[in-house]
């Protein structure tokens, strides 16, 4: 009963699917040929191609721009004209200029990028097929997760290979900023979008227009990462949902019969960023996107990034999804093309799809042995890891138990078989020297070279240091969480609550789901089919004994536990300390600017101090998750007097959260007011 | 003013018409002898508070809150235009809003005089000011009162706002009102400001047991706004004015949707200003509301362009107390039945209260131009209407005058300046009358208004006047 939503992948071992390698055939023939191959796709059987530049007169010419350029001419006191005119500038910035020409011309450096990167890219077959299929029946969006610089254009260029409509792809205005490339992604179908629109009025209208007018047209399929950015910590991120929301539009409005949602999953051995993504969660600034940029990183190049993994999910059905989610009868009262906001079922239904895309996302990507070995590294403490090691039997022992805990999960786990297990995990260990070394028989954390400097460093410097190891680790100890956080939050329901009650346990359950809801995926509305799927996997598992009511401990059940208990500690200690922050030392109001550095520094210090053993609590992500989560409980709000997104605290309920998720007090609703979740 | 022109009905035979106008008489006469007691028990402390909340700024529209403000709170239309006779004994239209305000005419006098034997010495004046210890104080249902007054929705048991909005306009309610004579009225007034509102107040009277009568612009000629006198629950006005928006206008498919309260002018004026109209002119516009014309089944005078309200609402949204009604789509219409829409329309605000309403609208047409044909008598002015309903060429508006009615509009003709005008006029007169040998007390007029654009109105005009050639007429355009 483990939930397959719409079968993404088939869950279990690998081996049984056909993964074809794309890199192989590439090794055997020229690159410059398959550049120049014939590309002939099934076009989408609705509608004739459609010009980048008819597009753009169709969004232009739209009777929706055209009420809304009227509203802002009203507004501004400009004339219509001018406004137009701002709108047309606007577009031109935005949109792509697929040309099949500049798909060739990108294929070739992709081909010899790529086999230099990667051992293979491996894509399954049979959802290649079926989206192949589907492109021709039904307007299509590919749901990429985001991982990597790499993810953009990988799609286009197995698309190209395999004959399918190239799609255009929604990115960062950063990208069009790049010298050349900018305008090579733009005629490879990339159309770019700003990052804070705000309140801009006529940018969301010309934005959701030409959004819509590519979905309704289906001349090609489009792309669009849910996720919004690439995730810092390799976790999927709680999906974004303004796209969402104008892609769904023509089917709630009724302009087109359906759309088909295609989640494909990315999945990397090793992330050509993982470094980066470490530091900037430690508060490096992120290095703005450009030419010089790109090829500065061409020493990428001499280094092995293992396999990639291109899984394409089964094609969803709207339709068929929204069928008792939206009553679509509301878009039949009011004209298809004027301005309106989405109802609150519309955007319950639309986030929960999102959720449910993400989530299948995360049901189709394959995970490495090197992520098991990560997770369980990760719970020895991290001054055992970095001065004594673990020893490698140890971890050979743990990783082959943990390797039947994963399969019995359900995971897609890419174990190479026919090579002794040893060889698997010490191959994979060797693809991440980076992080992790095995020297006379024990495996340690290796921490960046010290910077050659003058001065010694100082200790923070030297704690921000193991700390980057520490998060480069759990990244990848992130890319397989979703596999265990469910049975994991049942056993740290057990083990807070002490209870064996099934109600006890099942409310405890949701208020973790409910301050962990921008953590990690849970689909909106399925609190008790989540509890009940942790129930199942922890029975499976041997863990637990489950009767009506109860929840019953094995002997054998406590390797199990501990184990996932152990994987989310992490989580509950470094929300802990921002708990504890707001409640003792943090101001009563600050800025999200402010806080973040603030909270680095006080989680440094108490890890300087020996007080706290997490790093990870250091993750600015994580602490931004926790901002989020509170303000989500209306904990934390915006105070409306000053204009820099201020925020005030309220202590009693932060500290009260602090305790129940410590065990002192029972559980209690959040929710200022009952929130109706779809 | 003018006989029926464009719906079809109405023309019964003479001794119904006698029937319906004895009735009438009869109702006039029972609200003059009802006993007067019911009306004259003073109570001092009625009538205080509500009168000095400032009124919400309803954005340049016509009707505001306090309506008596700048309407007759005892007759048709703004207190400052009405006949009167000057120190000179001359006929005289007041104001300033009108074309024919400020203007003396001369011939309105003789024709009182002539037409039903009046005399200026005989004066019957209307009870000058509304005296609220007249009004039966209000029955009021505490419970719903104080539940309205958490919604902070805008209510009031002001006398003068419960009087005003007790009566239509029909002859015997402002009859009554003339003479300072009130039967039931409602009990409190409320102002919603949005359909939201509407559904509340709905609620609230269900809950509570209150009558709710919908009051649209007041124009009402079916007595359906007279409170049964019977009635022993708190009676309520459900004011629409404050719901007087347009929510949006589809330029593709050429409709739009209104809030119900709007009146007539200002519905038309906003749509000529994004250069469209609704064509839906009934001699009331100036007051009436579109709710009202919903409820009433109203007809314009161009509905042979436009078509009558019926044929021009596209979606109603009504309260009632059983929850809101309302198609799901916007299809004019469906071919399906019976529609819903024809049980709304015409039930007078005893279902319901239309609170949006989705009507066509069309550009503003190009050209217009109006137009007279003479009859020597009413039996050829017949046939030849009926030539053109044959035809099928009726302009947007055709309306046959009896002599009776030309004979006033005649009175109504403003004293002219020009030498020239009068000396045409005269001319005009002259020929009809001599050259043609019409007899002035038998001769009659049809009005028409022709629209479009300019080469079919024209063409279409032809082929009008060429008809009525055939029955010895003369026509002349006017504009």
């Amino acid at each position: 009963m483990t939930s397959s939503f719409g079968d993404s992948g088939r869950s279990g071992p690998l081996d049984e699917e056909e993964l074809v390698d794309i890199l192989e055939e590439r090794r055997r023939s020229s690159d410059l040929g398959h550049a120049l191959r014939t590309f002939s796709p099934h076009p989408y059987k609705g509608a004739p191609t459609c010009s980048a530049a008819d597009l753009n007169k169709a969004v232009l010419e739209s009777q929706h721009l055209h009420y809304i350029t009227k509203e802002v001419a009203m507004e501004t006191g400009a004339t219509v004209e001018e406004v137009r005119e701002e709108a047309s500038g606007i577009l031109e910035e935005m949109s792509q200029n697929l040309q099949l020409g500049f798909i060739r011309l990108m294929g070739y450096p992709l081909s010899k990028v790529s086999k230099k990167l990667f051992r293979s890219i491996f894509v399954n077959m049979e959802g290649l097929n079926r989206l192949q299929q589907a492109v021709q029946e039904n307007p299509v969006i590919l749901m990429p997760n985001h991982r990597s610089y790499f993810d953009f254009l990988v799609i286009s260029y197995i698309m190209f290979t395999y004959d399918i409509p190239v799609p255009v792809i929604a990115a960062g205005i950063p990208l069009a900023g790049m010298k050349l490339v900018g305008r090579i992604l733009r005629r490879s179908g990339a159309f770019f979008i700003r990052r804070a629109i705000g309140s801009d009025k006529l940018y969301w209208a010309v934005l959701s227009e030409y959004v819509k007018t590519i979905v309704r047209r289906g001349f090609a399929p489009m792309e669009f990462y849910v996720e919004g950015l690439r995730s810092r910590t390799l976790k999927s991120l709680t999906p974004k949902l303004g796209m969402m929301n104008m892609v769904l539009e023509p089917f709630f409005k009724g302009e087109v019969f359906d759309i088909t949602l295609v989640p494909i999953s990315l999945s990397y051995d090793r992330v050509l960023e993982e470094s980066l993504l470490a530091h900037e969660l430690l508060g490096a600034p992120k290095p703005k996107e450009s030419t010089t940029g790109l090829l500065k990183a061409t020493k990428v190049l001499q280094e092995d990034y293992g396999s990639m993994f291109v899984n394409f999910g089964r094609p969803l059905s709207v339709r068929d999804l929204c069928q008792d989610k939206i009553n679509r009868c509301q878009y039949n009262l009011i004209p298809r093309d004027l301005p309106q906001k989405p109802t609150a079922e519309a955007q319950a239904c639309v986030s929960w799809l999102a959720h449910l895309v993400v989530r299948i996302q995360e049901e189709g990507s394959v995970i490495s042995p090197w992520s098991l070995m990560a997770s369980l590294l990760l719970q020895a403490p991290t001054a055992v890891l970095t001065e004594e090691g673990l020893p490698w039997h140890r971890l050979t022992e743990k990783t082959l138990w943990l390797r039947r805990l994963a399969l019995d999960f359900g995971a897609r786990l890419n174990w190479p078989g026919g090579v002794p297990d040893s060889n698997v995990m010490q191959s994979n260990l060797v693809l991440h020297r980076s992080v992790a070394q095995r020297k006379t028989g024990r495996v340690y954390l290796v921490r960046e070279d010290e910077p050659a400097r003058k001065h010694l460093i100082s200790p923070e410097e030297d704690a921000h240091r193991t700390a980057a190891a520490v998060l480069m680790m759990a990244s990848y100890r992130n890319q397989c969480l979703h596999i265990f956080v469910r049975p994991a939050m049942l056993a740290t329901a057990i083990h807070i609550t002490k209870s064996g009650q099934k109600d006890e346990l099942s409310t405890f359950f949701c208020f973790l789901q409910d301050i962990f809801s921008n953590e990690f995926i849970f689909i909106p509305g399925r609190s008790s089919q989540d509890f009940e799927e942790a129930c199942f996997l922890l029975k499976k598992s041997g863990a637990v004994h489950i009767s009506q009511e109860e929840v019953t401990v094995l002997d054998a059940g406590l390797e199990v536990l501990s184990f996932l208990q152990a994987l989310l500690q992490p989580f509950i200690e470094s929300y802990q300390v921002v708990f504890r922050y707001l409640c003792e030392n943090g101001p009563h109001s600050f800025s999200e600017k402010q806080i973040i550095p603030a909270l680095r520094d006080w989680t440094t210090k108490l890890i300087l101090s020996g007080e706290l053993h997490t790093y990870e609590a250091l993750s600015s992500d994580t602490q931004k998750n926790v901002l989020s989560a509170l303000r989500r409980l209306e904990i934390v709000t915006k105070s409306r007097a000053s204009e820099q997104n201020e925020f005030g605290v309220n202590r009693e309920a932060v500290k009260r959260i602090g305790d129940i998720l410590s065990g002192k007090i029972p559980p209690q609703s959040l929710h200022p007011t009952p929130l109706a979740r779809l | 003013m003018a006989s029926n022109s464009s719906g079809g009905g109405g023309e019964g035979g003479s001794s119904d018409r006698q029937r319906i106008a004895q009735q009438r008489l009869r109702i006039i006469a029972g609200h003059l002898q009802r006993p007067a007691d019911d009306g004259l028990i003073v109570l001092a402390a009625e009538c205080k508070g509500q009168n000095n909340k400032t009124e919400a700024s309803s954005e340049g529209r016509t009707v505001p809150r306090r309506r008596q403000e700048i309407m007759k709170w005892n007759g048709w239309g703004y207190s400052d235009s009405k006949f009167l006779f000057n120190k000179k004994g001359q006929a005289e239209f007041t104001g300033k809003r009108y074309r024919l305000s400020g203007m003396i005419m001369p011939a309105l006098k003789d024709w009182f005089e002539g037409t039903f034997g009046a005399s200026l010495q005989h004066k019957t004046p209307a009870t000058p000011v509304l005296t609220s210890s007249a009004v039966q104080p209000p029955t009021l249902n505490e419970a719903f009162v104080e539940e309205l007054k958490s919604t902070g929705i805008s209510f009031s048991h002001n006398a003068e706002d419960r009087v005003f909005r007790a009566h239509g306009h029909c002859l015997h309610e402002i009859f009554a009102l003339r003479e300072g004579k009130f039967g039931r009225v409602p009990d409190m007034v409320v102002w919603p400001n949005c359909h939201n509102d509407v559904v509340k107040i709905v609620e609230l009277a269900c809950k509570h047991n209150v009558c709710l009568m919908p009051y649209g612009g007041g124009t009402s000629v079916s007595s359906a706004l007279e409170c049964p006198p019977e009635e022993t629950r708190s009676i309520v006005s459900l004011d629409t004015s404050q719901m007087n928006r347009i929510l949006w206008i589809d330029e593709k498919n050429l409709t739009a949707h209104v809030e119900a309260g709007i009146v007539g002018q200002d519905l038309e004026r906003l749509l000529n200003e994004s250069g469209y109209c609704t064509g839906h002119e009934p001699d009331s516009m100036e007051f009436s509301s579109l709710g009202g014309w919903v409820a009433t089944r109203a007809s314009g005078m161009k509905k042979n362009i436009y078509g009558n309200i019926e044929d021009l609402v596209v979606h109603i949204k009504m309260v009632t107390p059983r929850g809101v009604i309302e198609k799901s789509c916007q299809g004019p219409r469906m071919s399906t039945g019976p529609d819903i829409h024809h049980f709304i329309m015409g039930s007078e605000g005893t279902l319901g209260v239309v609170t949006e309403v989705t009507m066509k609208i069309r550009p503003v047409p190009e050209y217009q131009k109006y137009g007279s044909v003479v009859f020597p008598n009413f039996e050829q002015g017949v046939a030849c209407l009926r030539e053109v309903a044959k035809q099928r060429c009726a302009p947007a508006s055709i309306r046959l005058m009896d002599n009776e009615q030309f004979k006033f509009g005649h009175a109504l003709k403003p004293q002219v300046s020009s030498i020239f005008t009068s000396f045409l006029e005269g001319l005009k007169k002259l020929y009809i009358t001599k050259f043609k040998g019409f007899d002035p007390n038998r001769l009659c007029v049809a009005t028409l208004l022709f629209e479009g654009d300019r080469e079919k109105v024209l063409q279409h005009e032809k082929q009008v006047y060429d008809i009525a050639a055939k029955f010895g007429t003369w026509g002349w355009t006017t504009m």
